[in-house]
């Protein structure tokens, strides 16, 4: 008996090479194809925004992912847990201010802020993520029209409910003041938030995949997006993991609406919504159901996002739809999808 | 010795509006393999699968050791002490043959690992690709890991569904050896439409037609009724 390769000899040889280089080509393309028309000190700026945003997609992206490759659910309120969790940090950024925390914080101590500002939004994102599964998600497996609906119906009442509670205006965000500073290397300016919110996507990104690769838990939630029956007939309950992963993914979510927000230094309700389009490009150009996949296909939409806006502004997100549409084109399942 | 370790008593299963099992019963004895044959749609696959709870009974009553699973979750049928090996995609392809095997395992021991090294003994090949992709074994590897998963838990029972399908008779005949060394230690119930495969592992048989148990008898008995085979096998 001899290992045998399942993809020998089973399609010509033009379209596999398309299949498997388009996507790489198109990568690759997004990142240096600007430099022609773009400085490199200003290329090396939208680079660094571009990362930002990638990093700061992923968060979203990563739970959307992982929710629709495991439970085959597509959750049209993640963008409400996103945005609940930006109105959480936002309160929580309050209540650090008039201690006086904010103000006076070196890095160090601003970036301990932010740690325990993200925790809460873990905590709130995973809470409302477990009681929205139990409560409306579970009766609607299996049925992609009924979950689209109500889940589409849970983010209007969530973000109706940020109404009631924060009120519907732009709220300013008050950010750690050591964020606001910057670091120059060779004339160019980062943001200290911008380094600091590419250090958190990366450690999401290394903790998501640590969990994923050298756990047991790893082992199962993987062994789940691939085949459930066999997980469920070796003894796991596949209905609790579920709900571990919805609340996970929906924490990521509100993770991400934490550091969003400070990107970008103000709140809206309806910020969740706008994030989802892109948390929904991001998924469909990695693939659905690859944590690696929505990684490279957020930066690819960051780093489009912000050379475009630099070009031709008003092509900013139609670029990413237009990459989405030549990505599903030659690889129909997103960059590292599986069939 | 003489009590049933697996009892269906009057089984009815739809699938949608179809009514796949009508009324099936049968027993298996403990330390005994059991094979369920038939044609093609006559309900074996679906029999196995409600038994695991997957594609849950409608009416009747199964019993393990005495005690009623109709209404259980698959993962906790197989708590109790139930093996799997499904027919198609009965191992995770994406993982490693390890990682099948650490999952399979589900609270990992020493005495789980233990166990691994005698499966290794009947299975020998798999321990040479143990960090390889599932996805990457040949059919016949893939089938050997599939009732090997099964093993490397001390199930008091393990359900196997049509292990020889697409495969080479050499690798049936193989196939054939462990099934048999795997019921010296533990109870089988063998779907199979090979019959030759059927007729080496199985002692005790059960025929379906229609979703109904038709017959049933010892294993020698029905490889020498040649108007058996033929009026519901379909074997000359």
């Amino acid at each position: 008996m001899m290992l045998t390769s399942s993809h020998a000899g089973t399609a010509e040889p033009t379209a596999i090479d398309l299949r498997k280089w388009g996507g790489r080509i198109l990568s690759i393309g997004v990142w240096i194809l600007p430099l022609i028309w773009i400085d490199p000190t200003t290329y090396a700026t939208l680079t660094i925004a571009g990362l930002t945003m990638g990093v700061l997609l992923f968060l979203t992206a990563s739970g959307l992912t992982v929710i629709f490759g495991l439970m085959d659910v597509l959750n049209l309120a993640h963008g409400a847990f996103f945005a609940w969790g930006a109105y959480a940090g936002f309160s929580f950024l309050n209540i650090l201010s008039r201690k006086g925390w904010l103000d006076m914080a070196t890095l160090g101590q601003s970036m301990g802020n932010l740690a325990l500002v993200l925790l809460l939004a873990l905590l709130v994102g995973g809470v409302l993520g477990l009681l929205l599964e139990r409560v409306i998600i579970r009766k609607t497996y299996g049925n992609h029209l009924k979950q689209i609906l109500i889940t589409m119906g849970a983010a209007l009442v969530m973000n109706e409910i940020i109404k009631i509670f924060w009120g519907p205006n732009d709220e300013a965000l008050l950010v750690p003041a050591a964020f606001q500073d910057s670091w120059v290397f060779f004339n160019i300016l980062v943001t200290k938030f911008r380094g600091v919110a590419i250090l958190v996507g990366v450690l999401v990104y290394i903790g998501i995949q640590l969990v994923l690769q050298k756990t047991k838990l790893g082992i199962i939630v993987r062994a789940g997006v691939e085949n459930k029956e066999i997980v469920q007939v070796m003894g796991y309950n596949i209905q609790r993991i579920f709900s571990g992963v919805f609340a996970t993914g929906a924490a990521l979510a509100a993770v991400g609406g934490v550091m969003f927000s400070i990107f970008n230094g103000h709140i809206y309700p309806s910020m969740g919504d706008e994030n989802l389009i892109f948390a929904l490009i991001v998924v469909i150009i990695g693939g659905m159901g690859s944590v690696t996949g929505s990684f490279l296909g957020a930066l690819m939409v960051g780093l489009a996002f912000n050379y475009v806006a630099f070009l031709v502004p008003k092509l900013a997100l139609g670029v990413n739809i237009m990459i989405m549409a030549i990505i599903l084109l030659i690889r129909p399942r997103g960059l590292m999808g599986r069939s | 010795m003489n009590e049933p370790i697996l009892s269906l008593k009057d089984v009815h299963t739809h699938i949608l509006q179809h009514h796949i099992l009508q009324g099936i019963s049968f027993e298996v004895k403990p330390g005994r393999a059991t094979v369920l044959v038939g044609r093609n749609g006559a309900g074996k696959s679906t029999a196995l699968r409600t038994i695991i709870g997957l594609t849950p009974a409608t009416s009747g009553r199964i019993e393990l050791e005495g005690q009623a699973i109709q209404n259980r979750k698959p993962f906790d049928i197989a708590r109790l002490g139930i093996g799997y090996v499904p027919e198609d995609n009965a191992v995770l392809y994406t993982l490693t043959v390890e990682e099948n095997f650490r999952l399979a395992m589900f609270k990992e021991s020493q005495e789980g690992w233990k166990r691994l090294e005698s499966v290794f003994q009947l299975f020998p090949d798999l321990k040479k690709f143990l960090h390889s992709k599932a996805g990457l074994l040949s059919g016949g590897q893939k089938q050997m890991l599939a009732i090997a998963l099964a093993l490397v838990l001390d199930h008091r029972i393990v359900l196997i569904d049509e292990p020889s399908k697409g495969l080479a008779p050499v690798v049936v005949e193989h196939l054939g050896e462990s099934l048999n060394h795997i019921k010296q230690t533990t109870t089988v119930v063998l779907v199979e439409q090979n019959f030759y495969l059927a007729s080496k592992v199985g002692q005790d048989y059960f025929i379906l037609d229609d979703g109904k148990v038709v017959h049933q008898g010892l294993m020698e008995n029905l490889v020498e009724n040649q108007e058996l085979k033929q009026k519901y096998l379909g074997i000359a």
